[in-house]
């Protein structure tokens, strides 16, 4: 028998509404397990950085209720971001330290660790994201694609078990972008749960094996990702390459994609 | 922007600079202003000396340095010229309106020199100071004084240290996209500086914004480990004494 993998986040019937009355999340209901790859996508405003920032209590439901590791968010949220690492859309004003290593220590220090505690996990997370010899850089001086995985350093720095990342690939070159998936790539071989919102499934096919499509703050689809993805379009996200191919040539459906191949980002 | 510029040289006097206890030497800096603000133009003289050898032993590329300071050239101007030059509003035909008080060029030439030592004495101060150590410092230095959170003192420091070049880059973008819309045909100061100050300041408020939810997602709380270990040895102690008695004697002359 397959063991079931255990429940690492549990979100029920989550609803959030904004200040100005909008509505951000309606009755969101999901299950997340250890060690999953999750793609969550959808339109701009569709809810998704709503409902990532419900998950380590940046945000208080409207009802509903989030728990991480089988405790809610509200009852402890200390606990809930130590475990679950938010990286932002903007990692330029997520950086805080005046160094890379500086900004790796942020966390750990927040969580009043010795300090041969915080040199262990800054050097363990730093390495962890290829940057360990950046440790004395100014921040304002790396790339985008630096500062992406800077921001993730920083988050591992803390240990968590999940890591959310809010649109990583967003304003990276080519390269940039191939650092940062190697990184999650890497991170989610190495036993994390990744949970991450994206434009471009194309990116993410082939590694992650989730995908939630999100429409006006409810989730229209969710299932397995190789599945879910042709109907990213009813989601206004693009739909991958892979699929248009497909049905472009349905004979050749088997043949295998470049698309597919992520091989070589380890 | 000098100090994150200048740190990257790595002559001898600046690691020894480098090495000395960051409160030993935030302490020399304020008895050697101190000694500047008081002394006479002899005083002066020695103190430039002292600040022109430590400049000649960190090998700073002084022209370059020089080259970002030249609005300080412009503010020196103004001081000296308010200074030295008295206005009379309600003199008769038979004298000048505007005339040279050589006292007070005197005196506008010695605060003129006074800010240039100062100045010149703070570059190679944060030059040699990492901004962790003065953050350390400033924390240390805050903790006899009951009511002043030094802790949270020292954080806006470092955040502020962190964010000037983010925004100045902003500042750089909002000025050449407004360029590019063609700005520079309005002639009115007022309206261009309005139209480059309100998006900025939308910019960094919306970044300040972003910033405190990052550091809340991170567990920030004032009480955290202190990243640096002050340590103070015998050398530094000695540096210290030297100084004041330097400067004691300066005041002296």
């Amino acid at each position: 028998m397959i063991p079931i993998p255990k429940p690492i986040l549990e979100i029920s019937h989550l609803s959030h509404r904004f200040s100005d009355g909008g509505l951000g999340l309606d009755n969101i209901c999901l299950t997340i397990a250890k060690g999953e790859f999750v793609v969550v996508a959808g339109h701009n405003g569709s809810g998704k950085t709503t409902l990532f920032r419900h998950l380590n209590g940046l945000l208080t439901p409207e009802s509903g209720d989030v728990k991480v590791d089988g405790i809610s968010v509200s009852a402890d949220v200390l606990r809930a971001r130590q475990m679950v690492g938010l990286v932002f859309q903007d990692a330029d004003s997520q950086i805080v330290g005046e160094t890379v290593y500086d900004d790796a220590a942020f966390g750990p220090e927040n969580l009043c660790l010795n300090p041969v505690e915080v040199k262990r996990r800054v050097t363990s997370a730093l390495s962890a994201v290829g940057m360990e010899h950046l440790a004395g850089q100014k921040p304002h001086r790396l790339s985008g694609g630096e500062k992406r995985r800077l921001a993730i350093a920083g988050i591992l720095a803390m240990e968590s078990q999940v890591l959310v990342l809010d649109e990583p690939f967003a304003n990276l070159d080519h390269a940039g972008m191939l650092q940062v998936l190697s990184r999650i790539a890497y991170l989610h071989r190495a036993g994390k749960t990744i949970i991450l919102s994206t434009h471009d499934l194309d990116k993410t096919l082939g590694l992650a094996g989730r995908l939630i499509l999100m429409k006006n703050g409810s989730i229209i689809r969710d299932g397995a990702f190789e599945i879910v993805m042709r109907d990213a379009e009813s989601a206004g996200v693009k739909m991958p390459c892979a699929c248009r191919l497909e049905a472009l040539y349905p004979d050749k459906g088997s043949r295998s994609d470049p698309c597919h191949d992520h091989d070589g980002l380890s | 922007m000098i100090m994150t510029v200048y740190r990257e040289q790595d002559a001898e006097m600046i690691m020894r600079l480098e090495k000395m206890d960051i409160r030993f030497k935030m302490a020399c800096m304020a008895v050697l202003s101190m000694a500047v603000l008081k002394a006479d133009a002899m005083g002066l003289i020695f103190l430039s000396l002292l600040c022109l050898g430590l400049w000649i032993g960190v090998r700073f590329p002084i022209m370059t340095i020089l080259r970002h300071l030249r609005y300080l050239v412009l503010l020196l101007i103004i001081v000296f010229s308010a200074r030295a030059w008295t206005i009379s509003l309600f003199a008769g035909p038979e004298k000048a309106w505007i005339s040279l008080d050589p006292e007070g060029a005197i005196e506008g030439l010695l605060i003129c020199w006074r800010l240039v030592v100062l100045t010149f004495l703070g570059i190679l101060w944060t030059a040699t100071s990492s901004p962790s150590g003065i953050r350390t410092a400033v924390e240390w230095f805050c903790r006899p004084f009951p009511g002043l959170p030094g802790k949270q003192v020292a954080t806006m420091m470092s955040l502020m240290v962190r964010f000037l070049p983010v925004i100045v880059a902003q500042a750089r973008e909002t000025s050449a996209a407004q360029q590019c819309r063609c700005i520079q045909n309005r002639k009115n100061p007022l309206y261009r500086t309005v139209r480059f100050s309100i998006p900025l300041l939308c910019r960094t408020m919306e970044s300040a914004d972003r910033l405190a939810d990052a550091m809340e997602a991170r567990c920030y709380s004032p009480d955290r480990s202190r990243p640096l270990a002050l340590k103070s040895g015998r050398s530094d102690w000695l540096v210290l004494i030297g100084t004041t008695g330097f400067c004691a004697l300066m005041i002296g002359f």
